[in-house]
């Protein structure tokens, strides 16, 4: 039995997960601006936060932008040919 | 946000003495946790280019691994997020009046309790163990006639210190309140 279906349908789960990502994201500058002190502190932690969230998720649309998300897989197929390899 | 010169219920004449974090080696704790995880996937794919040379060749698994590198890298810094979060909102506030203890508990549950000095019955640090002893961290558990009976601050620099803190502004407090009742007195 194969199955054939576009690999988009995976990116779609990948934003699923980010939705999720960002919300705790904001959760956490939240947090951090809300109860931490008034201080430059403060500020630098939040701003190093939100510069290394921002470079891992320029990084992996660098690598998603890479894949031709168009591409119809035949799973049990694909899955073959790799442990082929 | 929380500052200095405006601590929650500020009482007159109130000057921070101290404000206490964990030690830094807690923190340094986890961000070695937080390296290891970073390292971790670059081991992993090593060992599975070499059984799985091609792997990367095929295009569901290149995207499957993309994704899911992605995913482990963006959750492993949120967490790491997290785990920030619970070491740097947990704050012990030391002034001439009182002693705040503010602790975060994950996410949307904070726990503020304060006791004025004058309520302290009893202070006692601790310090167990080779890496507290060496690094110099420890406990310091405070007896109060409050409601909640028992401060502790948790894994904090130099507890024989803070103890000692404590113990002189106790006294100053109390020799001051006794001042004050004398003069009413008269």
């Amino acid at each position: 039995m194969i199955m054939t279906f576009p690999i988009i349908y995976f990116l779609y789960v990948y934003y699923a997960f980010l939705v999720i990502w960002v919300f705790f994201c904001f959760v956490v500058v939240f947090h951090i601006l809300k109860y931490g002190f008034k201080n430059f502190t403060n500020f630098l932690i939040t701003l190093i936060f939100i510069i290394i969230s921002i470079l891992l998720l320029m990084a992996s649309f660098y690598f998603i932008n890479q894949i031709n998300w168009e591409t119809n897989v035949s799973i049990f197929k694909e899955i073959s040919n790799t442990l082929e390899y | 946000m929380l500052s200095i010169n405006h601590l929650p219920n500020h009482l007159s004449g109130e000057k921070v003495e101290k404000i206490v974090r964990r030690d830094l080696f807690i923190l340094f704790k986890r961000v070695v946790m937080l390296l290891f995880l970073t390292i971790l996937p670059l081991l992993f794919f090593y060992l599975m280019l070499s059984v799985y040379p091609g792997i990367l060749g095929s295009v569901l698994p290149n995207a499957l691994i993309v994704l899911g590198t992605s995913i482990y890298y963006l959750f492993v810094w949120l967490f790491f997020g997290f785990s920030f979060i619970d070491y740097y909102l947990d704050v012990w506030i030391i002034t001439n009046r009182r002693i705040i203890d503010i602790q975060q508990q994950g996410f949307f549950s904070r726990i503020v309790a304060e006791q004025k000095l004058f309520r302290v019955q009893d202070v006692t640090s601790e310090s167990h163990g080779i890496l507290p002893t060496f690094l110099k961290y420890g406990e310091v558990y405070i007896q109060t006639a409050g409601t909640k009976q028992r401060f502790v601050f948790h894994e904090v620099p130099a507890p024989h210190g803070i103890r000692d803190l404590i113990i002189s502004l106790v006294e100053k407090n109390k020799r001051k309140m006794i001042e004050g009742e004398k003069l009413a007195k008269k």
